[in-house]
Formats: structure tokens, sequence, C-alpha cells
């Protein structure tokens, strides 16, 4: 089931997709809620997840190689046409779920930290109609809109390397390993709402030329997540004590507003307004894979499951209209990607894996 | 079909921008609030002071003040808000002052509030008054100058090359929130008409309990932090004075635990220049006397840093943060047990001090 060609792209970009799909809204406010168990040895946690996930990723890789397609025709293969469509739709679903929620969580940042009376459907409705625009160009300008928004993410990186010496307090840190391995890994857990993203190769692997054979860019692509989300942690941890961390929602955007300069004073509303690209290039992504997933079960063409999946969109974000219904729905999807990608695909990997193998001794 | 969609968005952005949906406020048609005190009235209400320079286009800007009452900080601002010409924003806040009843009070529901607001930077200058933050605000002489932009940049060069230890509204809610650190605010007084520091207001979470004077404040920031910059008078007999102008000094801290009871050394690493001796005899500042100077600042500084620790174990606050020096080090630790210790805990201080250079002259 090989796509044509003309539509894939190079090895390489499947660093970039990997990293735009990965960094979210995460990064401006991860810190709290991982900081919730473990306390600020949560930054081991980071990397004990970032260690987890590239296991996934192998798995996942694996699973796409041996059925040489993505994850609907895994399915097909597996469960035949109808209950595979059916177990398809429900990853697609969760597709448009996480664009709906990182979408959700932008305009949230905007009506906080910028603009209180602006209403939700205006700016989703901007933001979705560039989303369209960038999907109806193919998977081609997805990839390359993942270039530059990881180019952002560089500039990001740099940004934690930002410690004013009157603000960051080493001693926060210590006594590291105060926490159990228990707590650590309890941590290590809700970091899956920051970390998920690279998912997306279920959807992009056919996209890759040669793709079975540059894994490892997919790997270096969640090396550099782990180390922007450890990094991320670890200097957020500097400034901000244990129990301020709790009230701080967005503490990276609070730390900076630490830093002014002589021509522009707060420096946390351009972070903010770049982090549009940031937003658009995520939300592309999950949807035009959430698209492209209907496409291949109703085999109808692109753009009709693409609008409905914008309507749909714009509806729900309407509906979540306040702080907590919005946390509500945040964990439902951060407990979904939970249990599909870390427990449902492997389970699937290994059943597949068994299959093919049993298909070639009678064969 | 691309050129649709371009002929939407162009079309969906013009009439959004004519929709109001935002409403958009001039620069002109703003009263931009540079600093608030607070006070509490007899009667257990705020008292909020609101400075905001007004401008005009013929004449050089003015400074007004606005009082008014209320039991919530946002109430005092909507009372001013009755009496302006122009809606009063906050982004442009540089300072808070608190009145010392209000201190004694408490300060966190004010400070909560300005946490919460996103306009307001984290970089404001917060300071307690001795009296009333109103009675300050108000003083005529600062009429023209816009008081609040003076105060803030008093304090803000004071903290750079001056005694003053750093504080803002980022130190201060880490010192609040911080297990084992206490906050501490400078202090400024209104003494005829003029308004000066008069030392360092020391907090127990967010009450004020005790201040330091102006002569303490600098052994206080050689405690606290690494600095560079700023000058203190040592005075060694009745009629010799030396003042060294600090080049370098950071505080060391080592924790031992000796049966569950923490015991603090803090080392003072300074590097000095000599700068200003003055005595009976005009001998020259050779080798030898420099050496003399020397051990006699550092037992200076030793015997001052020692007294102002007993002064801040005997009030129980810990504006140098050992509290959260010992949690570092030491897997156990417990904030009850710890504040009970406190105040029996043996500090020692070293000071090392190193005369680098006497300036031109030997």
């Amino acid at each position: 089931m090989q796509v044509n060609i003309r539509h894939q792209v190079s090895p390489y970009f499947l660093f970039f997709i990997i990293i735009g799909a990965q960094t979210g809204v995460g990064i401006l406010g991860f810190h709290r809620i991982i900081a919730k168990h473990a306390g600020y040895d949560a930054w081991i946690s980071v990397l004990i997840a970032g260690v987890i996930i590239q296991l996934v990723m192998f798995v996942m890789i694996h699973l796409l190689s041996s059925a040489n397609g993505d994850i609907v025709d895994v399915h097909n293969q597996l469960y035949g046409k109808i209950l595979g469509s059916i177990m398809s739709g429900i990853i697609m679903v969760y597709f448009w779920l996480a664009a709906v929620s990182v979408l959700r969580e932008y305009i949230e940042i905007i009506q906080v930290w910028l603009f209180p009376t602006l209403p939700t459907w205006v700016m989703a409705v901007l933001i979705l109609l560039l989303c369209y625009y960038i999907i109806s160009g193919g998977f081609r300008v997805v990839a390359g809109i993942c270039f530059v928004a990881v180019l952002y993410t560089f500039l990001l990186f740099f940004n934690h390397f930002n410690l004013p010496r009157n603000y960051i307090h080493l001693d926060n840190l210590l006594p590291i390993l105060d926490h159990s391995f228990a707590d650590l890994l309890r941590s290590a857990k809700e970091t899956s709402y920051s970390m998920a993203g690279f998912e997306i190769i279920l959807m992009v692997f056919p996209f890759i030329k040669n793709a079975k054979t540059s894994r490892k860019f997919a790997h270096l692509g969640l090396a550099y997540t782990t180390l922007f989300y450890t990094v991320g942690a670890f200097t957020t941890f500097l400034f901000i004590s244990e129990k301020q961390i709790q009230s701080n929602i967005w503490a990276r955007i609070n730390i900076n507003t630490l830093t002014t300069f002589s021509f522009i004073q707060r420096i946390e509303y351009i972070l903010i307004s770049l982090y549009l690209i940031k937003i658009v290039t995520i939300i592309s992504l999950m949807l035009w894979a959430s698209s492209r997933g209907f496409k291949k079960i109703f085999n109808k063409k692109q753009k009709a499951p693409l609008l409905v999946l914008m309507v749909l969109t714009l509806v729900l974000c309407q509906l979540l209209d306040n702080r907590y219904i919005l946390h509500s729905f945040l964990n439902t999807v951060s407990s979904i990607s939970l249990g599909l990608f870390y427990l449902y695909i492997p389970l699937v990997w290994l059943v597949f894996i068994m299959v093919k193998k049993k298909k070639r001794v009678t064969r | 079909m691309k050129y649709y969609l371009l002929t939407i968005s162009i079309v969906i952005l013009f009439v959004l921008s004519g929709c109001q949906i935002v409403p958009t406020q001039n620069t002109n048609e703003i009263s931009i609030i540079q600093g608030v005190g607070f006070d509490l009235t007899s009667d257990e209400k705020l008292l909020g002071t609101i400075v905001y320079p007004e401008y005009r286009v013929d004449e050089t800007s003015k400074v007004e003040i606005l009082k008014a009452e209320g039991d919530t900080v946002q109430e005092t601002i909507d009372r001013s808000q009755n009496e302006v010409q122009y809606p009063l924003v906050s982004g442009q806040l540089r300072l808070v002052l608190f009145g010392q009843k209000l201190a004694e009070k408490g300060l966190y529901p004010i400070i909560d509030t300005i946490r919460r607001t996103p306009e307001i930077a984290n970089t404001i200058q917060l300071a307690v008054i001795e009296g009333e933050a109103s009675e300050l605000l108000s003083i005529k002489k600062y009429g023209k100058e816009n008081i609040a932009l003076y105060l803030s940049d008093m304090i803000r060069q004071n903290a750079r090359i001056g005694e003053l230890p750093t504080t803002d509204l980022a130190i201060f809610s880490y010192n609040y929130h911080n297990d084992g650190n206490d906050p501490y605010l400078p202090l400024l007084k209104k003494e005829k008409d003029k308004i000066k520091i008069n030392g360092i207001g020391l907090l127990k979470d967010d009450r004020l309990i005790t201040t330091l004077p102006v002569k303490d404040v600098f052994t206080l920031k050689m405690l606290i932090e690494r600095f560079k910059l700023g000058t203190h008078q040592y005075k060694l007999s009745e009629d010799e004075f030396v003042v060294i102008s600090n080049i370098k000094s950071t505080p060391h801290y080592e924790v031992k635990v000796n049966k569950g009871i923490p015991e603090f050394t803090i080392t003072i690493k300074m590097d000095a220049r000599l700068q200003e001796y003055r005595s009976i005899d005009r001998g020259p500042t050779d080798k030898k006397k420099v050496k003399q100077l020397q051990v006699q600042i550092k037992n200076k500084i030793e015997q001052d840093a020692a007294r102002i620790i007993m002064f801040l174990q005997e009030n129980g606050v810990d504006p140098i943060g050992l509290g959260s020096k010992y949690e570092a080090h030491y897997r156990d630790f417990d904030l009850r047990k710890w504040e009970e210790q406190y105040p029996n805990v043996e500090v020692k201080v070293n000071a090392d001090i190193e005369m680098v250079h006497t300036g031109v002259v030997e």
C-alpha cells in the first residue's frame, strides 16, 4: 500500500515531523503537572518517559514496516475490513481530539494573557482556516510547516538558558532523588500529554521515503524533545519554589516575564504570539492524519472528512468554555493517548508479529 | 480553490477587525497606573493610593494621586476609576508600597492579586513604608517628578550598586512560598519632605515582624546574595575608620547535621578595594598596614554578621534562607521541627576578605 513517490518526503523530514508534533502547549505549563508527584525530581521522570517513548516508537515502526503501510492497513490486515475500520476510527478520533485540545488550550492562553474578551470561535476560525490552507496543499506542505516550527523550537530551547543570577536557586533541586521510584514513574506518566504527538508516525510512515531504513530520524526527534523537556523542567525548577509552582499554571511564561529589554518590556507577549506557528503545525498534522484515516476508511476524497472535522473542531472548542471543563477534557485526551499508544499498540504489535509468523509457518 | 480560500480569509479579517471583538485602547486615552500604595484604615479597610501621570498637549506631564477605600484591591481601583477621565490600566505598574500597619497584618491577599493579574510584570518593586503609604506618595515635592518611577528607580539602583539586597515581586514570592525562606522588603521612610531607604523590613510568611537598620543592611546583603559593587564603612576604633569597596562578594554555606541538629558555617568570600581610610596617624597604607586592616575588617564583619544572625534568630525570621539550605542538604527535613530549632541553631560566620588593591596610591 505504498504512497506515490510524488507525495513522499525525504527521510530526514521525519525528525522535524516528530518534533513538530510533540512540542506543543505543554512546554509552557507541564512543569507543575509533573512536579505533583515527584516534586523537583520530576526532570528525571522526563528522562524516564523519554526512554519509554523510544521503546514505543521502536514498536510502532516495527509494526508499520512489517505491515508495509499505516495503522489503517495494520488494522485491516489484522481484523478485516469492518472491525479494522472501527478500530482505526477510534485512533482517528483521538487525533482529532488531540488537535482540539491543543487549539483550545492555546486559545485559553491567549484569553488569559492577551485578550480576555476574545471569543473562542474567532481565534478558532482564523487558525482553522490557516490549517485548512496548509492541509489542502498536501502532506509535503504540512511537512514543510513542521520544519519552520522546529526552527522556532530551537529558539525556545535557547530561551531556557536565560538564567538571571538573582532569580535562580540551585538549592531547589537538592537533594536529588528524594522521591521513591514509584513517584518518579507516576510523574513520568503525567508527562504523557506533553510528550504525546509522536504517534503521528502511525499515519505519516508511508509518506517517508525509505522509511524502513530511516527510523533513526524518528528516534533522534524523540531524543531532541526529551532533551528539550528535561532542560525545560530543570531550568524552570531553578526559578520557582516547589510550593509556588503548583499555583503557576504557565510557569514558563511567568519566567519569561523576568526578561525585559529597553525596546520591549513584555517579551512573553511575543513568545505567546509566535507560538501560533507551533499550534498551527500540530493542528495541521493531527487533522491531516485524522482526515487521511477517515478518507481511507470511508473511501472518500480527503476534503470531505477534513471539512467535517474542522466544523466539529469549531463546535467542540466552543463547548469547552471554562477552565475546569477544558482541564478534564485534557486529562481525558491524555489518558486516551496513554491507553492507545502505550498499551494497545504494543499489544497489536505482539499479535501482529505472532500472526505473521504463523502465516509464514503454515505457508 | 486556494484563491477562493484566501479571499474568504481576507474578508473575515476585515469584517472581524471592524467588529470590535477585542476592545481597543488608545495610548493617549488611558490612565497608566505607575505606582500604588496600600494602607490599613482604622476600620480595617484598605486605603489604596494610585499614582498615574497625566499627559497634556501643551503642558509638561503632571502626576495625579487618587485615594479610595475598599475591602479588596480591585474595589479601591474601581472607586478611583469613578473619578478619572480615562480608564485606569495596570500594565505599566512599577511600584507597590505597603503601609506598616497593613504589613503587620499580612500582605498576601494583595500580592496574590498582583500575581494573578497577567498584565503586571514579575519585576515590579515592592516596599514597606514606615508610616502610611498614602502620606508618602502624596508628598508635594515629587509632584512633577513622578514619584512612582522615582522610587522604583531608587530601590533598583540601590540594589544594583548600593547596600540593599535585590528585591522584587519574583524574589518576594519565591521567598514567601519556599520552605525555609522568609521574605524581606526595603523599608522606606518619609523624613520631612524627603523619602529615604531606612533599612530592611523582615517578614515572617506575609507579616512584617521587625526591621533592620540601614547600617546592618550591607552585612545582610553579604549573607544573602552574590553581588558586585557596594561600599561600607567600618569603625575600627574611636577615631579610625575604613571604607571598603566591594569588588565581588559570595556567601558559601556549609551544613553539618549532628544528631538531628543542624550547624551552619557561612563563609563570606569577598574581594575588596580600600576606598577610604581615616585615622590620626597618617602613615602609608602599605602591605603591613593593609594586612592589619584586613584582619580588623574580617573580625568586624564576623561580629556584625553574628550579631545580625542572633537578632534574626531572636525574631524567628530567616531572610538568609538557612532553612532552605538545610532542606537541600538533609533528606529528613521537617519544616515544623526546623522552625522550633531555628532560634537555637548554631551559625558560625567566617569572613574571608581579601584586599585586592588600595586604589592608585599606597
